[in-house]
């Protein structure tokens, strides 16, 4: 019962490998962020550890355990939390941290039958801390199983890639999404509808927007400030650069994310300006997608979404974010409605 | 769960188990130690999820029950209070009242069913051995076991059980101790595994005075090893993997043989070692009638150079060591006197002390240009 | 349970074993047969390659008891099976990474000095030596050149430029290269027969294509393959799991392209994604076959290899489609960034509307590289190549504040590829307001190429090269420039900096001018930035 939602492939290929007793020492699993990665390591770790017949039940000790995060046998490695006393957070999980796993894979398994090892975001591994894998990673002892996680493969090493079983969870197809919210979490069908969507395919993501309902109003809060914005003048876009330039100092990933929100807006609004109103994202903003679709022309539209990127890659690479912002600001699309710049 | 024992007793009953309580891990609960009621006995676990340790002490139990609570802070609220004083302990919850004299504390805890089982061992080889015995073999073999982690299996000791005879075996690549105990109890089969270095210490530290024997059973699948003693159990993991096949490490035959004083030789040795620091630790030794020279020599600091009577049998030899190889197996034997065989410059160095066959240590040489 | 991987379980146990890598195999045997043992060897290649395999083999042959260390290993003697089982005493094979101070290279160096204690030679491999720092790869030199009859070391590495020349010039040095795809099929057959697999030739040969060249990396798909279909293998199975399509839609995309036909391209590539096709693969196939196109129109159809019915479909399209457009959509969607961390069918749609666009020339090239100054001053009377002039004119009238004409279409504003950042395109020097803006295009290079009695790192040259700092206008052989900070203004105005300044500036121009700094206080700054508004570029950090 692995009850993995989508990712057919990848599931038989272990449920195979566990029904020849030829599950290999050591996984990447290469997908991103809230597709599955995690759920898959851990129903893996429960499968290798299992004591029923069909594994994994999710129902004996061993499985309940490793549910709850408590097995002595399966260990989590990820960034280190800052302490208290730091401000930031660690960027790189440390050799430190290899070490111990290192020193631990060469003992039996404490109550289960493997040690397994699931090492969150392996891109962030020193270079290293993932050198002084390799060895270990290449000829384990018996009765361990690494199973390394990560979003950005390119920032692993090949010598790494090259001594696992490489496996890749691709986004899921809304269809599946908006399934399985209607089936499973119950949610109604509009909203379903809008969360499949939004989810650019992780599933993780959307489960998170149906439990935490806060979630889904910060989006509208976010796109209704960018909409507010969009047709006011320079004044109140530099305020507004300003504001999220301030927030951006605090936490770096919540301006990507407004930056990721408006960028599929405009895609939407190219959708829509192409006549493929049925393949939107904002499927419940229909309406105004549509106004604004018609207020601007398809080049317009075309260079402003290479702007957003321009910005999103630009803060990305360390750029003066409040320069960043103020130039996309600057360089919002012209409807002719705008008032002077320059006044 | 509701109990009452004396504070001397709890307190020495955690620093016991507190020797297995993680320090840094993954599972939070490993840094909490397990009280558990045991018929009229509290029972203290703790475990580090490579060692487990399980205690008892005398307890007038009341109520039955377990809970996990942090050990340190346990360990240090015990510890304060005045000895001799006896402490009730009752559970209320999560929480853990304890009451002594005319203090009082409350510590929350973790329930006990999220601890991580303790091993139990009941099938495998079951046998024993003299506390004494092992002791001495703890202290001649764990010293040679590797330090670094590359190569895991010489991190241990491994451990041969054979009819009635358990041989201890540490090597590091550049030298081998042996040693043989007699077993209490034969065993039916022969079984090899290798018990971690750090277990050994640990059991070391445990043996109280009180102790004769102690009971020794290892799993089926050789990935557990149990040490039983009258109030303490320890529970081990063994390292996974194959131990090389050392008796083809000792010489069978030698071309000179010197006996010399342990004492005389030791001294020799540290002082030759003092000169021999910057130049790769070598000690050269030189064999001949009626002596052995001892000496070290540095280009920038000068040498030295020290002679002690011996009696050489066979050829005149000249072989170089590692000073600390040799001043570390020299320190850990008891008896006067001991014997080096070696055979060329490049074979290795064999050191028995006279008296007792149960102990060969054997030493590689060091390459020099004499 | 964790069963033994393939490429553990068949680890090569002799040279004749070891997949390709001839010259390598052939000198280590000539090597011990001529009793010709060199005591430092570098390997270095690839992944996958058969580095640490040789390693070992070379181990247990310098020290087979059956053969004495003249040829191949034996295998069957108690040194070679200690070796291959890992438990022989005197190979000591440790991870640089693992052992990379300096102390714990001299403890190396010490105990290299102590005599092996069974094997004829005591063998240290070292893997990923490049992860050795300069001052531990230092502390091993003089062992290298001299080390003690009785030691061999390997080191190994995928990395050779990060080795010292010092320790090169101390090794014989091995070049492991990537295994051709016969030598990978060899291997391969070899594990096929071994497992009593069945593989159809062609299904081998593409997974022998896919490993490029490491062997590891075939053996691992081989084993997925098995996992996942069990003992019988054939060509489909393995398109599936490489996740090759051979999805129709490739064809009807390429249709819709050249039809100008956005909209149902659009279409097209979204129902492809929302199938879960993999996007990569998808995009793969689309260029291959739009190569397929190219060769069609530019006469060369035997080159590929298609269905008669294919070819027809291709001629077809080829007469339709001009050879211009081809290469455009070609390079459109070659540049398409789509991988494994971006799944968005975003840059196909981008690609599919670009390629509609009417070549009105301004952004099919690619940013010109700077140029050296000479090349493109003002005031160079070379002739030039004429730029697209029709697509700055606003620039000049908007220029100067004086004269804030709104803007109100900006059709110009080039949309390239996203990857290069500032698409500014060429200006025309001859256009007399846009010096400012030649200079801002340049600004990166300006600063770069600083005349040679600048030193490159001078305050002035690091304070101009700082975000925030921007020309606005040239006038009057005055160069006006904003700074964002006042810190920074104050500085630049400082006498050195100010005169370092307009050296910079006045071999740029080819004659004399004057800087002046102003702060950045307003939208007047702001809205000029806005006419070239781009950030030069990005400091990466």
């Amino acid at each position: 019962m692995w009850t993995i939602i989508g990712h057919k492939a990848a599931v038989s290929l272990l449920e195979r490998g566990l029904e020849k007793g030829t599950i290999s020492h050591a996984y990447l699993l290469v997908g991103p962020a809230h597709v599955g990665k995690m759920k898959l390591a851990v129903k893996l770790a429960q499968a290798v550890n299992c004591e029923s017949p069909e594994r994994p039940c999710g129902q004996c000790a061993a499985c309940l355990k490793i549910a709850e995060g408590k097995h002595a046998d399966i260990q989590v490695i990820e960034l280190e939390q800052p302490a208290e006393n730091e401000s930031a957070g660690k960027t790189k999980i440390s050799v430190e941290q290899i070490e111990q796993i290192l020193h631990s894979v060469n003992l039996p398994p404490f109550e289960g039958k493997h040690k397994v090892f699931i090492i969150d975001g392996f891109e962030n591994l020193s270079i290293a801390a993932a050198n002084r894998l390799l060895k270990t990673l290449e000829e384990p002892v018996s009765q361990v199983v690494f199973i390394l996680l990560t979003t950005r493969e390119n920032l692993v090493p090949q010598t790494i890639v090259s001594r696992c079983q490489r496996i890749e969870l691709a986004p899921l197809p809304y269809n599946e999404i908006e399934e399985a919210l209607l089936t499973r979490w119950h949610v109604e069908p509009l909203k379903a509808r809008l969360l499949a969507r939004l989810s650019a395919g992780c599933l993780g993501w959307a489960v998170n927007m149906v439990e935490d309902d806060s979630l889904l109003q910060q989006r509208n809060d976010w796109l209704d400030e960018w909409l507010e914005v969009l047709p006011s003048d320079y004044d109140k876009r530099f305020v507004f650069a300003a504001k999220l330039v301030e927030k951006f100092n605090q936490n770096r990933d919540v301006l990507q994310q407004k930056l990721d929100l408006w960028l599929n807006w405009w895609r939407d609004v190219l959708l829509v300006k192409t006549g493929n109103p049925e393949t939107i994202t904002n499927v419940d903003r229909e309406e105004t997608l549509t106004q604004i679709a018609g207020e601007y022309n398809l080049d317009e539209i075309r260079a402003f979404i290479t702007r957003i990127k321009t910005a999103s890659r630009q803060l990305r690479m360390n750029a003066n974010p409040q320069l960043v912002m103020e130039v996309l600001m600057l360089n919002f699309p012209e409807n002719g409605k705008v008032s002077s710049p320059v006044r | 769960m509701k109990l009452s024992c004396l504070q001397e007793n709890l307190s020495k009953g955690l620093s016991i188990v507190s020797r297995a309580v993680a320090t840094r891990t993954t599972l939070p609960i490993t840094n909490n130690v397990m009280l558990v009621t045991d018929e009229s006995r509290l029972k203290l676990v703790a475990t580090n999820l490579e060692m487990a340790m399980s205690h008892w002490i005398g307890a007038k139990v009341e109520q039955e029950g377990s809970i996990t609570v942090p050990a340190r802070l346990l360990s240090e609220f015990v510890n304060s209070l005045p000895a001799g004083e006896k402490i009730d302990m009752k559970l209320v919850g999560k929480t853990l009242e304890l009451k002594c004299a005319r203090y009082e504390a409350r510590i929350s805890g973790v329930d006990a069913k999220d601890f991580p089982p303790i091993p139990k061992l009941d099938e495998g080889i079951n046998t024993s051995v003299e506390i004494a015995a092992l002791r001495q073999g703890i202290n001649q073999v764990v010293f040679a076991a590797a330090a670094d982690e590359s190569r895991p299996v010489l991190t241990g000791v491994d451990a041969t059980f054979e009819g009635s005879l358990l041989t201890l075996a540490a090597a590091d690549g550049f030298r081998l101790a042996v040693y043989k105990l007699p077993l209490s109890k034969a065993v039916g089969q022969r079984v090899e595994v290798i018990i971690p270095s750090r277990t050994l210490n640990e059991l070391n530290r445990l043996i109280g005075e009180d102790e004769e024997k102690i009971e020794f059973t290892v799993n089926p699948n050789k990935s557990l090893a149990l040490f039983k003693l009258k109030k303490t159990e320890l529970v081990s993991q063994l390292v996974q993997g194959a131990f090389p096949k050392y008796s083809q490490l000792i010489p069978q035959s030698s071309a000179a043989k010197a006996t010399v004083s342990v004492a005389e030789f030791l001294r020799a040795c540290k002082m030759a070692s003092i000169f021999a620091r910057d130049g790769s630790g070598i000690v050269r030794l030189v064999m001949s009638p009626g002596k052995i020279t001892v000496s070290s020599k540095s280009e920038e600091l000068g040498e030295d150079n020290g002679e002690l009577d011996a009696t050489v049998e066979g050829t005149e030899a000249k072989i170089a060591f590692n000073g600390k190889y040799l001043t570390d197996v020299l320190s850990v034997l008891k008896e006067q006197q001991v014997t080096l065989e070696t055979t060329n410059p490049s074979s290795p160095g064999v050191i028995r002390p006279v008296g007792a066959d149960s102990y060969i240590h054997v030493v590689m040489p060091m390459f020099v240009q004499w | 349970m964790a069963s033994q991987v393939f490429y553990r379980k068949y680890r090569s146990q002799s040279f004749s074993d070891l997949a390709g890598q001839e010259s390598v195999k052939q000198t280590l045997l000539n090597a011990l047969k001529t009793g010709h043992i060199s005591h430092a060897y570098l390997f270095c290649g690839p992944r996958g390659t058969g580095k640490t395999s040789t390693a070992r083999i070379f181990a247990k042959a310098v020290n087979c008891l059956t053969t004495g260390g003249k040829g191949e290993p034996c295998n069957t003697c108690e040194m070679c099976l200690a070796i291959s089982e890992g438990r022989a005493m005197d190979i000591i094979e440790i991870d640089a990474a693992s052992n990379n101070s300096v102390d714990e290279i001299r403890t190396l160096r010490e105990r290299v000095n102590v005599s092996p204690a069974q094997a004829r030679y005591k063998i240290y491999i070292i893997d990923e030596f490049h992860m050795l720092s300069n001052a531990a790869s230092n502390a091993l030199l003089k062992t290298l050149e001299e080390p003690p009859p009785h030691v061999i070391f390997i080191l190994a590495t995928t990395e050779i430029h990060k080795i010292l020349p010092t320790i090169m010039s101390r090794c014989q040095r091995f070049d492991f290269h990537r295994l051709s795809q016969a030598d990978i099929t060899g291997r391969l057959d070899y594990i096929v027969n071994a497992e009593k697999l069945k593989i159809e030739p062609d299904a081998m040969k593409m997974v022998a294509k896919a490993a490029s060249g490491s062997l590891r990396d075939a053996e691992n798909l081989l084993e997925q393959l098995v996992t996942f279909y069990g003992s019988d293998i054939n060509f489909r199975q393995v398109q599936e799991l490489l996740g090759i399509t051979g999805d129709a839609r490739v064809k009807e995309l390429a249709k819709q392209i050249f039809h100008d036909d956005t909209r149902t391209a659009i279409k097209t590539i979204n129902s492809v994604n929302s199938d879960g096709l993999d996007l990569r693969n998808f995009k793969r196939e689309l260029v291959e076959y739009l190569r397929c196109l190219l060769l069609v129109k530019t006469g060369s159809p035997e080159a590929i290899d298609v269905t008669a019915e294919d070819m027809k479909e291709l001629k077809e399209l080829a007469e339709k489609a001009p050879l211009p457009k081809i290469l455009k959509v070609i390079k459109l969607f070659s540049q398409a960034e789509v991988g494994t961390e971006n799944h968005t069918v975003l840059p196909f749609e981008l690609a599919i509307i670009d390629s509609a666009q009417k070549e009105e020339a301004p952004h099919q090239a690619a940013q010109p590289a700077p140029r050296p100054m000479a090349e493109t001053t003002a005031h160079s009377a070379a002739p030039r190549t004429v730029h697209p002039v029709e697509n700055k004119p606003q620039m000049a009238r908007a220029y100067t504040p004086a004269n804030p004409a709104p803007v109100h279409e900006k059709k110009d504003m080039p949309a390239t590829a996203e990857h290069k950042p500032a698409p500014v395109a060429h200006f025309s020097a001859l256009d007399a307001g846009s010096v400012c803006e030649k200079l801002k295009h340049d600004w990166r290079s300006i600063l770069e190429h600083v005349p040679v009695d600048v030193k490159k790192n001078h305050t002035a040259v690091a304070i101009l090269r700082s975000s925030g700092v921007t020309p606005v206008t040239f006038e009057k052989d005055t160069l006006t420039i904003s700074l964002r900070y006042g810190y920074m203004k104050d500085k630049l105005e400082e006498m050195e900096n100010l005169r370092v300044t307009e050296k910079i500036f006045s071999s740029y121009m080819g004659h004399n001018c004057k800087v002046q700094c102003i702060l950045e206080n307003n939208h007047l700054v702001k809205a000029a930035l806005k006419l070239g508004a781009e950030i030069v570029d990005v400091e990466e950090t």
